[in-house]
């Protein structure tokens, strides 16, 4: 069972929703914003997982003073603090995963774990992100999803969000798109990942042609103490489509 | 009423099957469409199609800034304006870019239309513009920034004009330690401002409140719309304590004319399609990327259209009932520009003569009987009392 909060974390209003119990798990959300998914259920029965919106995704009018990775990193900062976190496993998925990376490289001893889930953050030649703000959701699904019709991508991405829900995405994409227009990467990140001394497990989608796996071997390479797993079956969500798959390889790492 | 030729510069050589083979025409299109060889003769006849317009009696030509496609072809606007300050004596130029967001140095904008307006002897008419999304793509700019990057170039612009220099300039996107634009503009204090806009409520408040002219875009979209925002705009006017002038609401509009309504209908016809099928064919994320307008604009456009806007428009008859053209005699299009001019209180058409991919001399007839035979009937409705300073309209007060 997950309950669910809302705080302002330095100024941002933030949603967050906490399941579980035992090793405290930070999970931060891709570009779709923050929701509940089969993986976040599936991974809370090992631990003490907490799931915050990231800055702007509740209310993108609301995105003043986040202009790159860096603002994002000092939230997270406060984030640790108000939530009163201590060294948890940081849990990031695509966006969230390039986020996740930048805190890594400046605060690693802030952290237990580092898990980077299909991750933006690097300039890979030849290997550049599919550019998902000029993409229509028929084109993408074939991108994100190993079954890109079938009924679990049509509910994640409809051709055209339910009137419900639509308020909502467009606030995600305004603030996706604040931090991951067109080239979702920082070029010194890769030159800094040395600095990331904390064990890192780098998951990845063996479908994902949004984020090429290119991008797993990259970050490999260049933490200090990484592994990559990659599964198979999924695309650009291995917490969506493989959700049993995706907590068992999380939960064996963080023991 | 003031009229002011509005001119995409069209490319009209797309393959028959282009609707078949593409999903859009701007961003991704590829550039292996365009032809150099046919494209310097179609330049060169757009330019001349312009520069008629003055021995036509008109008051002024529009020139607009799209890039990387093929339904406008100035991705440049200010070489077209600089052409025509050679090829025209009286007319205005309106320049409806620059695209003030898609510049990391405003003050080249400043500098370039100062020069026009030098060179021009005062003619210029200085649009600022947001840019479709489309751009934004194409020029890597954030579209989350999109307004704030054109306030703040907005103010920049308009010191650097009104401002003796040289002065810093620490603002958040733009930094200058040396502001100092030579030459300055010869309308003083500055030419005048033209915004366009397609609805968003937030352009039309701005607008109103800076008392410049608000054009409401030619773009397809039923009368019915473009008209409850002309009355947006009127409304914000007296909001700010003034009645709108009549040049303040701009209207543009696709207008063809010949001999009678039915030769009119079937010369027009299928340049239209050529237009609303090819040059508008277009991805939504392109359209309306992430922040460039509010999510609250957003949601007001998503539910006005749910209202207004037809499905998708595949009818003649669905075109001419809901006003997206005027296209018939002298006559019908005469009465009909001044009902429209009578609803909404415009004073200043910017009447688009060529569409698509229609032929030069259909262009040259259709201008030619408007100015002899729809102008002159058209030009005591809506006038504006003189103003009483000598400043242009637009300016700042």
């Amino acid at each position: 069972m997950s309950e669910e909060l809302l705080r302002e974390i330095s100024t941002y209003a933030t949603h967050i929703t906490q399941a579980g119990s035992g090793r405290p798990v930070l999970w931060l959300h891709d570009s779709i914003g923050h929701r509940w998914t089969q993986g976040h259920e599936a991974l809370s029965l090992h631990c003490s997982l907490t799931a915050p919106s990231l800055p702007g995704f509740v209310d993108s009018a609301a995105l003043d003073g986040i202009d790159g990775p860096e603002d994002v990193v000092l939230w997270l900062l406060d984030l640790l603090d108000a939530l009163t976190l201590d060294r948890p496993v940081m849990l990031g998925c695509g966006l969230g995963g390039w986020m996740a990376a930048e805190f890594a490289v400046r605060y690693p001893e802030r952290l237990s774990r580092l898990v980077l889930v299909d991750a933006y953050g690097l300039q890979v030649n030849g290997a550049l992100p599919a550019d998902e703000f000029a993409l229509t959701p028929p084109m993408l699904r074939p991108l994100l999803f190993s079954d890109p019709e079938g009924p679990i991508a049509l509910e994640w991405l409809p051709n055209a969000p339910s009137p419900e829900r639509m308020e909502r995405t467009l606030h995600a994409r305004v603030a996706a798109a604040r931090l991951a227009w067109q080239f979702p990467y920082s070029t010194k990140l890769r030159g800094r990942l040395g600095r990331a001394r904390v064990p890192a497990l780098v998951l990845w989608g063996g479908r994902d042609g949004l984020v090429p796996v290119a991008h797993a071997y990259a970050y490999e390479k260049e933490l200090p103490t990484a592994q990559v797993v990659v599964i198979d079956g999924a695309g650009h969500y291995p917490y969506i489509e493989e959700p049993d798959r995706f907590a068992e390889e999380v939960a064996r790492f963080i023991g | 009423m003031r009229f002011y030729v509005f001119h995409l510069m069209p490319w009209p050589y797309l393959p028959e099957d282009f609707g078949q083979t593409h999903d859009t025409a701007w961003v991704v299109c590829e550039n292996s469409l365009y032809d150099p060889v046919k494209g310097h003769e179609l330049y060169n006849r757009y330019i001349d199609e312009l520069a008629m317009v003055e021995e036509l009696g008109f008051d002024g030509v529009c020139v607009n800034e799209h890039h990387q496609n093929a339904y406008g072809l100035m991705p440049s606007p200010n070489i077209i304006a600089a052409c025509l300050t050679q090829r025209t004596k009286h007319i205005k130029l309106v320049i409806l870019g620059n695209v003030l967001t898609l510049y990391d140095h405003p003050l080249r904008v400043a500098e370039e239309i100062a020069m026009l307006d030098v060179i021009s002897g005062g003619r210029v008419i200085s649009g600022q513009v947001v840019g479709t999304g489309n751009e934004f793509f194409s020029y890597n700019v954030n579209p989350t920034y999109a307004r704030e990057r054109y306030h703040e170039a907005h103010e920049l612009i308009l010191k650097a004009w009104t401002t003796p220099g040289p002065f810093p300039w620490e603002g958040k996107h733009f930094q200058f330690r040396y502001v100092n634009v030579w030459p300055r503009p010869l309308q003083q204090p500055h030419p005048p401002v033209w915004v366009p806009g397609s609805g968003s409520r937030e352009t039309v408040e701005w607008v109103a409140k800076q008392r410049y002219t608000y054009m409401v875009l030619p773009t397809l979209a039923p009368y019915a719309l473009r008209a409850r925002t002309a009355e947006q705009f009127r409304e914000e006017c007296e909001k700010n304590g003034y009645t709108a002038r009549h040049e303040q609401i701009g209207w543009g509009v696709g207008i063809y004319v010949a001999e009678t309504d039915a030769q009119a209908v079937a010369e027009y016809e299928p340049h239209f399609w050529y237009y609303a099928k090819n040059l508008l064919r277009n991805r939504d994320t392109f359209n309306s990327p992430p922040g460039h307008s509010s999510v609250k604009s957003v949601m007001g456009v998503l539910e006005a259209r749910r209202k207004g806007r037809p499905g998708n428009f595949s009818t003649w008859e669905e075109i001419q009932r809901e006003g997206f053209v005027i296209v018939g005699s002298p006559a019908t299009v005469r009465d009909r520009l001044k009902e429209i001019a009578l609803h909404t209180g415009l004073g200043t058409l910017l009447p688009n003569f060529s569409v698509g991919n229609q032929p030069h001399q259909l262009t040259r007839k259709s201008m030619e009987l408007f100015s002899r035979e729809v102008m002159p009937g058209l030009r005591d409705i809506n006038v504006d009392a003189p103003l009483e300073a000598r400043e242009p309209a637009g300016s700042p007060v």
